[in-house]
């Protein structure tokens, strides 16, 4: 039976007495229930957290489920992977999981080469079967030295290619982000497609081994890279012109010739240890591309040095 | 499944006692059944005569009873349905009047709300608050009708009968309450509770008067036509026939309450002259012949003296041709036999004690003691709304009663 409460004084119910006691009486009881409540509460809390761990932990399992049907999926037999690149044997299964199926005597190793084979990325690969259950996979990979910055065939958007030492463009699979991070970009080239790929670049020779020497004889120098342009030697690379653009953080500009490149690192080494020697930090310029010389241009404009 | 769920209601039915304070926790399907999911029940202390006395101690035993019916129930109670008494709590009958305002004289609703505005506008003494506002019928015209919307006429009369009470000894029960973190959602007289349990509809239309006897306060209600009329509290319960025995036999209060329970009778009957009751019944020293008359002659007067309080308070109310169906005796206290002939002596009335029958399947709750709790859960459920009725659904909740440190 329900009373309104009323506004007026003379009118009150005893709705209108305040059910939020300034002291509150608290009998142990109370406290028991309020303890018990709070309880309640973080066991509810960490049950939803179990749940979400639990959801976690199943996602993970799955994962590997999928990994080990992947596996499961190819009859029993032993698969002998090796490759001299970054290439996993699960990526061999996951990637080739469907011609793996057939049993081992009708295996079209050949279907599976061309298929390998057509993965950029790979350069070689050998596959062989012992019977009665042995696959024997052996691939060799190529090496990137560059990254190039492309629209995806297949979607359009801007993405990171590699470009090996032989020219040819790929996309590249499972190599580590830091190696990735630390190579430089390729400029100043024009990338003719086929089909859903690129057509490989010729005379990358020199650019691989001017690029090899800097890493291993002056690494710190090699981390200063950001990119290597061709503008000025594709299409020309036998002309005494020819030359290799590598922009770095460390000087702007590093030009070299496509030839002899070991004397030209030495000049350069050179003009680093004068440069530091004498306290030099304006270096725009180092052309190494004249032979026995290395023209440096400094900040100021109109002076440079021999 | 998602049928059942969605009529099936949780509610809290609290009762603070002069001998027991009562918890119910209650799941009401479909209207149809009331299943008790949850009783607490602890000998109440602090409370006298209906009124609390010792807020700590009576927060102590209201706390522990709460608490016993929510680890039952394996729910948490949000809301409480609380019953009022005491004799602090007075009524008045009180009539407003509006004249039909319609140039067709048809009644509208503006005429009805300004005849109970008229009706509900006396002011109360300082100190005092309204706990009910029980319309007791309107009259058109003089001619007494159920719904005057849309009838024909020229002055409307509302009657109500409103219940107040005493604003801080009410702040007692709600401040019991709140100390649980608990707020009261509505607070209903123990007559009006008890009878919605003892007395049918048909009763309840047709006139009957309830009387709730319990250990420290008798509560009454007088229905008719589907409303209280009238109601009252007296601070007389059984536990003054337990002090009259005691001070009439010269024994004490635990004698006094055994010899009650043993051998209590309302009325004094013939054979009761030679039959002899021993005080302690096993013979044992200390052990002492009481006459039965004695003790039938005391509790008879008491509960005579009782009667005829409520029935001086009704005055020419209380009459055949207001209740028909008689006088309804409930409570812990109406077990006494004889009862029911000392009750239709006095008020001229069939009597009889009241039977709970429908809605509850717990059995041991069927008892005239569980009337009054148990009518605050059926009236709590009535009133509840849909939407509340899945507060308690949420997934902490369920979530947190899952996992019971209790």
């Amino acid at each position: 039976m329900p009373t309104e409460p009323s506004s007026d004084s003379s009118l009150r119910s005893w709705k209108d007495i305040g059910q939020a006691p300034v002291k509150p009486l608290k009998s142990k009881s109370a406290w028991e229930r309020k303890v018990s409540r709070v309880l309640n509460l973080a066991a509810a809390l960490f049950a939803f957290f179990l749940l979400l761990l639990g959801c976690w932990g199943i996602r993970l399992l799955w994962r590997e489920a999928n990994q080990q049907q992947v596996l499961a999926a190819v009859p029993s037999r032993q698969i002998e992977f090796e490759t001299d690149g970054v290439l996993t044997r699960e990526w061999f299964l996951h990637t080739y999981r469907q011609p793996l199926e057939s049993p081992l005597l009708h295996l079209d190793l050949q279907a599976i080469r061309t298929a390998l084979l057509a993965n950029g990325q790979i350069l070689s690969a050998e596959l062989s079967v012992t019977l009665p259950d042995r696959l024997k996979v052996k691939l060799s990979e190529r090496r990137p030295i560059l990254r190039v910055r492309v629209l995806s065939p297949t979607d359009g958007k801007p993405v990171d290619w590699l470009v090996a030492d032989d020219g040819w463009i790929y996309q590249g699979e499972l190599y580590p982000a830091e190696m990735l991070a630390g190579m430089p970009y390729l400029k100043g080239i024009k990338l003719v497609r086929s089909g859903e790929r690129f057509r490989p670049l010729e005379s990358m020779g020199p650019v691989a081994e001017l690029l090899r020497s800097c890493r291993l004889r002056m690494p710190l120098v090699y981390r200063t890279f950001q990119s290597v342009s061709l503008e000025y030697y594709e299409g020309r690379e036998d002309s005494p012109e020819a030359t290799i653009l590598i922009e770095s953080r460390a000087v702007p500009q590093l030009i070299f010739s496509p030839r002899d490149i070991p004397p030209q690192l030495e000049r350069l080494n050179g003009v680093i240890e004068h440069a530091l020697k004498n306290k030099l930090k304006d270096l725009r310029r180092i052309d190494l591309s004249f032979p026995d010389k290395a023209i440096v241009r400094m900040d100021q404009p109109g002076r440079s040095k021999t | 499944m998602a049928n059942i769920m969605a009529l099936s209601k949780i509610i809290a039915a609290v009762e603070i006692g002069t001998h027991k304070v009562v918890t119910l926790v209650g799941d009401i399907v479909e209207g149809r059944s009331l299943d008790i999911i949850g009783i607490g029940e602890v000998p109440s202390q602090g409370v006298r005569k209906g009124e609390i006395i010792d807020l700590k101690a009576a927060g102590d035993c209201t706390h522990a009873a709460l608490l016993q019916a929510e680890k039952m129930a394996g729910t948490t109670i949000e809301g409480v349905y609380l019953a009022a008494t005491g004799s602090h709590l007075d009524g008045f009958a009180n009539q407003g009047s509006a004249t039909v305002s319609a140039s067709d004289n048809y009644v509208t609703a503006q005429d009805i709300r300004r005849a109970v505005e008229n009706a509900k506008s006396k002011v109360l003494p300082a100190g005092r608050v309204y706990v009910h506002h029980i319309r007791t019928g309107y009259l058109l015209d003089g001619n007494p009708i159920d719904d005057p919307h849309t009838m024909c006429g020229e002055t409307l009369l509302v009657n109500y009968w409103h219940v107040h009470g005493d604003e801080h000894k009410i702040a007692n029960f709600l401040r019991v309450i709140n100390g649980f973190s608990l707020n009261v959602d509505d607070m209903i007289l123990s007559s009006i509770a008890s009878a919605r349990m003892v007395a049918t509809n048909e009763d309840r239309r047709a006139g009957v008067l309830v009387i709730d006897i319990g250990a420290g306060t008798t509560d009454y209600a007088l229905y008719r036509n589907g409303v209280a009329i009238r109601t009252g509290v007296i601070a007389v319960g059984g536990e003054h026939v337990t002090n009259d025995l005691s001070l009439g036999l010269r024994i004490n209060a635990k004698n006094a309450e055994s010899i009650k329970l043993r051998y209590g009778k309302a009325i004094v009957e013939k054979e009761d002259r030679n039959e002899i009751r021993m005080l302690l019944g096993d013979y044992s020293i200390g052990d002492r012949p009481i006459p039965q008359m004695a003790i039938s002659r005391i509790i008879q007067a008491r509960m005579e003296e009782l009667f005829t309080i409520i029935k001086n308070r009704l005055g020419s109310l209380a009459s055949q041709q207001n209740a028909p169906a008689g006088v309804i005796l409930t409570g812990g206290s109406a077990r006494l036999k004889g009862l029911t002939d000392n009750a239709s002596a006095i008020f001229g009335l069939p009597a009889h004690l009241g039977e709970i029958e429908c809605c509850v399947s717990n059995r041991d709750l069927r008892q005239p003691e569980y009337a009054t709790v148990l009518g605050l859960l059926h009236l709590g459920a009535m009133a509840q709304r849909p939407a509340e009725s899945r507060r308690q659904s949420g997934l902490f909740h369920k979530l947190g009663s899952f996992f019971k440190f209790n």
